[in-house]
């Protein structure tokens, strides 16, 4: 997930940006928010990958943050 | 409709003859209605040639006499005590004159005690009969959970961690203006007990895993209207291409939901802490193998009324967000933003603290913002599955078995609506809707967090001007004390997690939150008063009479019965109220300068309490400088001492002075900084 410094809903947008900054291919996945979007990075390799997020971490001027899109599971026991 | 008639222990008394109360004719609305018992040797006990009644006419009159109050008696309880009534005063102000006097043994308000509405779902009092073979049936204890956890010390305690939803019930059942989002895997919209009306559309959170790949979805699509719950099973195939383990579908949602929203009082089923009244919103963010971030932050903010891109306005904001679920321990940006976002919207968010034994909380319940719940066993110490740790608000009962035997029945398990299909869903017209059981239980802190939401629901019915941090601090201080017996023996008080588990424990407030959930009381704080005091004397002086003013504000509908005001802490001041100390506003008069505390305790005409205290500072009556200065010094040197005293008295003056007109604020303060100097000048030695 990335948090946009200007937010946008411009999904074509931020997806060709983040393949742009990140050097990989990058689907737009989900927004949570004018800011808060969910992109999937399409990488050869983990550590290819590893490489696209440090780029776009590195773009602060573009993202605020740069978090993985985890998974949250019930709490049941 | 059944009910439950909880009766006074001695106004409840059967006793014959009819109620005839010979009413003092003071003018007055106010009446006083008290129980008072002579002692065995009092002398107002004599035999008249009288009957009883008129035996205790005479007494009330001797007694009222007594105290300077008109008695009328009522109704005989014993030989040695009866009803007296008296106008113009409360039952506890009346009360506590009788109960001074030398010939009686006790005297107490003869308060009036209100039905208790039972549900009349069968499975609030017990579930089905327990069947060993075929594995089903029970808890005998029914929904243990939702109940009044008996007196502390008697038999009827058997479940102290109950909530007592039951008389929060009593204040409110709950308003369909407040709606309790439920994020979870959907809802089985058909359950049979989910058709009272309340249960809204919600919507379908869950999107794609990647572009056209809806496995984890289940429903072949992505983000969508249809907050059904398709089932969540992972098959073999899925637990290695999706990452997790092979299960069945949990209906997780349906139950959390229900045990929120399940239409209650009709017969059917289960009962729901919101009454059935309350309305309930699915959020769908859970599918096969757990649902993503961006979508669970996405729906926070939907649920509270905020905007999605690519997502229709949510018409119906929710006021409570419930969240059984959880994973990584660190709240990361995306939660504490989406939850602060909610709270300034006005929608309490609640978080179940997580399953793994006695570890860290989990996000998001970890996260600012968030109500985290943790769980108890029914006897209020931490069940072994619920984590712990500083960050959990509250604890509420979560489910716990005692019966830990192969094929024995759960005691104290919870129950809820689930469906019987194993992988997709049984349509209700097929039999479908069921609920759990002893057998197929409902445990883990998943279902502590929505009796923490379904409370904050109710509290949000009676007052819904409360904030987040309002309802959450209510919550807290309502809640009933942990326990530090009753639990299995030898085990240990909770500490602070160090990666290890953690199991059954005693809770302390630095582990388990402020307490263990007690609904009524939260409820009726919400509900009650919220006294306040305001000064009405702008500078109160010794020797004048200084006026203090209820400013309470109370829940909607609710009047104030009674207002009690009194002298905590007179200090040096010697304050006393003049006049009477039970109006709306009183009067006090200090005869020295310092500073006095007062209390009022305000009561509502559901009997709920509260009480708060200002502290007033007096100033001495007359602003004159003192002819001669003592010094207080032994010796020259340094810039001189200012007497205490002497810095009130212009104190005193400087705010008198500003309270006449804003406009002489600039001269008075220079009037009083030259007095200071001069003085300080005069203290030299």
């Amino acid at each position: 997930m990335v948090k946009l410094v200007r937010g946008s809903d411009d999904a074509a947008a931020i997806s060709a940006e983040a393949t742009r900054i990140a050097g990989v291919r990058v689907s737009y996945a989900a927004a949570s928010s004018a800011q808060w979007h969910a992109l999937a990075l399409h990488c050869a390799s983990v550590a290819e990958c590893g490489d696209a997020i440090a780029r776009l971490r590195g773009a602060a001027d573009v993202y605020q943050a740069v978090e993985i899109d985890g998974r949250k599971s019930r709490s049941a026991s | 409709m059944r009910k439950l008639l909880i009766c006074a222990a001695v106004g409840a008394a059967a006793l014959a003859g009819p109620l005839s109360l010979q009413m003092p004719s003071a003018q007055s609305s106010t009446v006083a209605r008290v129980i008072v018992k002579y002692r065995a040797d009092s002398t107002l006990l004599r035999k008249q040639a009288l009957s009883v009644a008129g035996q205790q006419t005479l007494q009330a009159s001797a007694l009222g006499n007594r105290i300077g109050v008109a008695l009328g008696a009522g109704r005989a309880i014993s030989e040695r005590s009866h009803v007296v009534v008296a106008r113009g005063m409360t039952s506890q102000q009346l009360a506590t004159r009788l109960a001074a006097e030398s010939d009686v043994e006790y005297a107490v308000a003869d308060e009036r005690k209100r039905i208790l509405e039972v549900p009349n779902d069968p499975l609030y009092s017990s579930g089905p009969a327990v069947n060993t073979a075929s594995g089903s049936g029970g808890p005998v204890v029914g929904q243990w959970y939702l109940k009044p956890p008996g007196a502390a010390g008697t038999a009827a305690n058997t479940a102290p961690a109950a909530i007592n939803a039951e008389q929060a019930w009593d204040i409110t059942k709950g308003s369909p203006s407040i709606v309790v989002a439920v994020l979870d895997t959907g809802v089985r919209f058909d359950h049979s007990d989910l058709q009272g009306g309340n249960v809204l559309p919600g919507y379908d959170m869950v999107s794609e895993d990647s572009p056209g790949d809806f496995a984890s979805a289940n429903d072949g699509n992505a983000r969508d209207p249809d907050a059904s719950d398709p089932g969540d099973f992972v098959t073999a195939g899925e637990a290695v291409t999706l990452g997790c383990a092979q299960t069945s579908s949990s209906w997780h949602g349906t139950q959390t939901l229900s045990l929120i929203g399940a239409a209650t009082d009709n017969g059917v089923g289960m009962a729901s802490v919101g009454h059935g009244r309350v309305k309930v919103m699915p959020v769908r963010v859970l599918g096969k193998c757990g649902g993503f971030d961006s979508d669970i932050v996405a729906a926070i903010r939907w649920a509270a009324g905020i905007d999605v891109p690519g997502v229709p306005h949510n018409a119906n904001p929710a006021r409570v967000i419930n969240m059984s679920l959880g994973g990584s321990v660190a709240c990361s940006p995306q939660y504490s933003d989406a939850i602060g976002e909610a709270n300034q919207v006005g929608a309490v968010v609640v978080a179940a603290a997580g399953n793994s034994a006695g570890h860290l909380v989990g996000s998001p319940a970890s996260c600012p913002g968030a109500i985290a719940v943790g769980a108890v066993r029914h006897v209020g110490d931490k069940v072994g599955f619920s984590d712990l740790g500083p960050q959990i608000a509250i604890s509420a009962p979560g489910g716990n078995c005692v019966n830990t035997g192969a094929g024995e029945a759960c005691l104290y398990s919870m129950i809820a609506a689930t469906n019987k299909g194993t992988t997709s869903p049984i349509l209700n017209a097929a039999g479908g809707s069921t609920y759990t059981d002893a057998f197929d239980t409902t445990l883990g802190t998943s279902f502590s967090a929505p009796l923490v939401a379904g409370t904050a629901a109710l509290m949000l019915s009676v007052q819904p001007a409360l904030t987040p941090a309002q309802v959450k601090a209510k919550l807290q201080a309502t809640a009933r004390p942990f326990p530090t017996t009753g639990g299995t023996a030898g085990i240990p008080m909770c500490t602070t997690p160090n990666g290890s588990d953690q199991l059954e424990c005693y809770c302390t407030t630095s582990t388990c939150g402020a307490g263990i959930l007690d609904a009524h009381a939260a409820v009726a704080s919400a509900a009650g008063v919220q006294p306040a005091i305001s000064l009405t004397t702008t500078t109160p002086t010794a020797n004048q009479a200084v006026a203090l003013q209820s400013t309470s504000i109370l829940g909607p509908g609710r009047t104030i019965a009674a207002y009690q005001w009194s002298i905590l802490n007179a200090g040096t001041t010697g304050a006393a109220i003049t006049g009477a100390n039970d109006g709306a506003s009183v009067v006090v008069t200090p005869t020295a300068a310092g500073a006095f505390v007062i209390q009022l305790t305000v009561t509502d005409d559901v009997g709920t309490s509260a009480s708060t205290t200002l502290s007033v500072t007096v100033v001495s009556g007359v602003v004159t400088p003192p002819a001669s200065t003592p010094t207080t010094g032994g010796g020259g040197g340094g810039g001189g001492s200012v007497d205490v005293g002497w810095l009130a008295l212009l104190l005193g003056a400087v705010a008198a002075l500003a309270a006449t007109a804003p406009r002489q604020r600039a001269r008075a303060v220079s009037a009083a900084s030259r007095r200071g100097r001069s003085r300080g000048r005069s203290d030299r030695a």
